[in-house]
């Protein structure tokens, strides 16, 4: 078959040998190649405009009707349209990044994955960007909808900051998930419940529904050294209600400052972990161990 | 042509951790792929032929021995063995279903490092070796069986290994499909020198018609290894032929026949039930070497007999099982192994 | 032609409620093997406690934000109906997961579809366990709800137990409408649980009275039996009724509309699940696996 293509290089060794520019270019190809499935998918599984948009409205209109018969002032609804809005980032981070290697072991693409010459952290990379893309016009329409329909006003005081904040506080949350991946890889079966386990608490601890400032008092300290989401939250509300009563509980750019630091302790954490689980999962035989 | 093994194993173990007790999986392989082979490892279910692989792949680590492909230790130099081989394994589901079958391929050949346009290129030549030109626009979560594993076979070649690793690959697949696949892997290892194939299999058929040697494996040791015709000899070192006569020459003294240089033995066939029909009789005859047969053939035709049927009885595979272990393929598997563990 | 005796066919035996028992308990069996497939039981604890109490706490620290603890009517009225609501999704979620599991997962559905037995029980049972996990989400909730955060309870158990009882019926009745309903869908059918469960939560007067909804919402809030089993369920627990005009009502008011919905929605739900499973076979679709 003329068909076939030959060898290029004259062996084996030689092949194998790529230079720094092609291990990069190749990474880079890999980040690229993972991240179109999910891009695709917004064009290819419409019912993610019911499920993605109608689902988080619905959570979003429930804690509106408790403000409101609480006689909230209407600032409130405003913290809510947002925190539902982020909620969708979070529940793409742990269902479709962290728990993701799971479902992919499951489905056999893992070993597929591992055979292949690009690093692991490029298919993270991949899916933490496709996820973004996936889940920010989800955000988008929750805030446009939820807006219109509660008749929420905003008040930015910088919207270029604001831009700064979202991309801040995205990287760490994708580097959350980007941990939590291979976390999940180790512990197998309970990924499924980790991940159900990472939700309504997270919403509690993060102040989805509330500022964590005056609900937590001392302890919100706490919360924003550890949760992305908390901080990025606090401090995009601050930027985006200027002229609230309710204060975040540090300035924004002492939050600027967490979120930069989180993002690099979670992505090197990330491939530190990586590097360390694929060792012993090769070594223990997860990685090829269905309904592990 | 390297001048090293493509694949190298000495004293390959592997043992996973189960309840109640822990399983050997290989117990001390050794194993000298040559480049431009086709190898065959063929054994019964929860032989380790599975686990031998996924060590050779990258996938698992060795409890304990060395194996190195292409040159490069399995456990240290993972990064440089995945440059040059590829998976390919039956039975697999693997896939987004909401992609084309082009684009599956696509993502992949990025994971490769393919450049774009290269990659398309690529990508389009494979699926119209492969056949699946009619469905490159099609989700794959619609593709058949075959048709999934054809793609697999496509995503097997995308980076044009040195080292095909082919797992149980017709696994589930029709006659005329897994047929194919047998072909397209002999031609595509035929177009270029240096391309070696590892095959598992459990079909012994697809072992004798694809495999330059063959490993038979069970309970994770090498137990015979040979070309397919050595490893029959182990069984049967005579050539056996059924001939079939209108006429028994010599007066029915089987003697004559059996005294011709070259012929070991020579009996009635018919006699033993074998279902002549009343015009026609049958001798089994065996013989030292294939070559003796002319002698007796033409021996009998200056007899005045007619020779009306010819045929060559062959132990197979099985029976080579068998004689070395004792039982068949199917029979008493492997007891302690864990399910999906060990293979 | 040779003419071959027959022996006469042995008499085809009736499913019978003995049957249906049988069906049903092994289902039980099976259920509770498959959720109670933990590798960590100390995970599982925490996962059954942690999410509803996480979710109550939401709301207790939004009503102490607003409110600064004052007016603990409304709180208990919020406790109380986060508690219950576990059950409906618990309900909802566990029988259309049991028989997407089986569909999708673990493909068995269509080896128990060509037994004698029927669907129906098996579902039931199958889903037994998962319901039962809710129950102890609902009294976990209750305990921290009255140990900690000033729910008084004042049980009234001749309005409390025809409360549970019917408003369980009626939850039953919807989740297996659910399931039929999602053994239709080729795509995203996990979400839908969780969907109809969210839009239920909205209306059913679960976390705010019903009179915060919009104009013309309150019918909805009016006709769904979920709305009745709360309002039965917080009088017969806390002695009262809710804020607002479902609140005017007398005990055996809500209790009969309670029963009127619940007599109109089992027979429906049956009746429509019957259809589903003639239809799903129609289609094809009893042993479908869609690879989401």
């Amino acid at each position: 078959m003329t068909a076939w293509r030959g060898v290029a290089a004259r062996n084996p060794r030689e092949a194998a040998e790529w230079s720094r520019g092609r291990v990069i270019r190749t990474n880079l190809r890999a980040v690229f190649g993972r991240a179109y499935p999910r891009i695709i998918g917004l064009t290819r599984e419409p019912s993610w405009v019911f499920f993605e948009i109608v689902l988080p409205f619905l959570a979003v209109s429930a804690f509106v009707f408790v403000y409101r018969a609480l006689q909230a002032p209407e600032e409130f609804v405003g913290f809510v349209v947002i925190g539902g809005a982020m909620t969708a980032f979070w529940l793409n981070v742990v269902w479709m990044m962290a728990a993701q290697f799971y479902w992919e072991k499951d489905q056999g693409n893992l070993e597929l994955y591992f055979t292949a010459p690009m690093h692991l952290m490029s298919v993270l990379a991949g899916m933490a960007i496709g996820g973004l893309v996936m889940t920010s016009s989800r955000a988008l329409a929750v805030i446009v909808i939820g807006s219109v329909v509660y008749g929420v006003s905003y008040q930015v005081s910088d919207p270029l900051l604001l831009v700064a904040v979202f991309v801040l506080t995205m990287i760490p949350l994708y580097g959350l998930g980007m941990l939590f991946a291979s976390l999940f890889l180790l512990w197998g079966r309970e990924a499924f419940h980790l991940a159900q386990l990472l939700q309504e608490p997270i919403y509690f601890l993060g102040g989805v529904n509330f500022p964590i400032g005056p609900a937590f008092g001392q302890l919100a300290a706490i919360v924003m050294a550890t949760l992305p989401l908390a901080v990025g939250l606090d401090a995009m509300r601050q930027l985006v209600f200027a002229g609230s009563e309710t204060n975040g509980v540090l300035p924004v750019g002492a939050e600027m400052v967490i979120l930069g630091v989180m993002g690099v302790v979670f992505i090197v954490g990330a491939r530190i972990a990586l590097g360390y689980l694929e060792t012993l999962a090769r070594r223990e035989g997860r990685l090829t161990l269905r309904w592990q | 042509m390297p001048d090293e093994p493509a694949i190298h194993a000495r004293g390959v173990t592997r043992i996973y951790k189960a309840k109640p007790d822990p399983v050997t999986a290989l117990a001390g392989v050794d194993l000298d792929v040559e480049p431009g082979e086709y190898f065959g490892l063929l054994g019964p279910n929860g032989a380790g032929k599975t686990t031998l692989i996924k060590i050779l792949t990258t996938l698992l680590l060795p409890t304990s021995g060395t194996a190195k492909v292409a040159g490069f230790d399995v456990v240290h130099e993972t990064s440089k063995i995945r440059r040059v081989i590829n998976m390919v394994a039956g039975g697999e589901q693997s896939g987004y279903g909401l992609l084309t079958l082009r684009e599956q391929l696509w993502m992949f050949s990025q994971f490769y490092g393919l450049e774009q346009r290269e990659g398309w290129r690529r990508v389009d030549e494979l699926i119209e070796i492969t056949g699946l030109t009619e469905q490159r626009d099609q989700k794959v979560r619609t593709l058949s069986t075959g048709q999934r594993q054809k793609l697999n076979f496509a995503r097997g070649l995308l980076n044009d290994p040195w080292v095909l690793f082919l797992d149980e690959p017709t696994l589930g697949l029709d006659v005329a499909a897994a047929r194919d696949l047998r072909e397209h892997t002999l031609e595509w290892k035929a177009a270029a020198p240096g391309r070696t194939v590892l095959l598992t299999t459990h079909y012994m058929v697809e072992a004798e018609q694809l495999c330059d040697r063959i490993a038979i494996v069970d309970r994770g040791r090498i137990l015979a290894l040979g070309t397919p015709d050595e490893l029959r000899r182990r069984v049967q070192a005579e050539s056996i032929f059924r001939i079939e006569l209108d006429q028994l020459p010599h007066d029915g003294d089987l003697d004559a026949i059996a005294a011709l240089p070259g012929v070991l033995s020579a009996v009635r066939a018919d006699e033993d039930g074998d279902g002549a029909a009343s015009d026609r009789v049958a001798i089994k005859v065996a013989l030292a070497d294939d070559s003796a047969l002319t002698t007796v053939v033409t021996g009998v035709a200056q007899q005045g007999a007619h020779l009306i049927g010819l045929a060559k009885s062959e132990p197979s595979l099985e029976d080579v099982f068998v004689e070395l272990v004792g039982r068949g393929f199917g029979d008493d598997d492997a007891p302690g192994n864990a399910k999906g563990a060990a293979e | 032609m040779a003419v071959i005796e027959r022996t006469p066919r042995p008499a085809v035996p009736g499913f019978t409620f003995a049957d249906a028992w049988r069906t049903f308990r092994t289902a039980i069996g099976l259920g509770w093997a498959v959720e109670s497939n933990w590798s960590d039981p100390f995970l599982f604890a925490v996962y059954t406690l942690a999410k509803p109490l996480a979710a109550a706490m939401i709301l207790v620290v939004m009503f102490q934000v607003i409110t600064g603890g004052q007016g603990t009517e409304f709180l208990q009225f919020m406790i109380v109906g986060s508690a219950l609501w576990n059950v409906v999704f618990g309900v909802m979620g566990g029988l259309v997961q049991s028989i997407l599991e089986d569909r999708e997962r673990y493909r068995m559905m269509k080896y128990v579809v060509v037994t004698p037995s029927s669907l129906f029980p098996f579902l039931l049972g199958r889903s037994l366990a998962r319901v039962l996990i809710s129950f102890i989400a609902v009294a976990v909730t209750m305990l921290v709800g009255v140990a900690f955060l000033g729910v008084e309870l004042r049980p009234n158990l001749l309005v409390l137990v025809p409360a549970l009882v019917l408003g369980i019926v009626a939850v039953i009745a919807l989740g297996i409408f659910m399931a039929g309903w999602c053994l239709q869908l080729r795509q995203e059918a996990w979400s839908y649980p969780e969907a109809i469960a969210g839009a239920l939560y909205l209306v059913s007067g679960a976390i705010f009275p019903v009179n915060v909804l919009p104009e013309f919402l309150r019918p909805v809030a009016w006709i769904s039996p979920t709305t009745w089993w709360l309002e039965a369920s917080r009088r017969g627990l806390l002695g009262h009724g809710s804020p607002g005009d479902i609140g005017q009502l007398t005990d055996a008011t809500v209790l009969l509309y309670l029963a009127l919905s619940t007599a109109v929605v089992v027979p429906l739900a049956l009746a429509l699940f019957a259809w589903f499973v003639r239809r799903a076979r129609q289609a094809g679709l009893l042993d479908m696996t869609t690879g989401s």
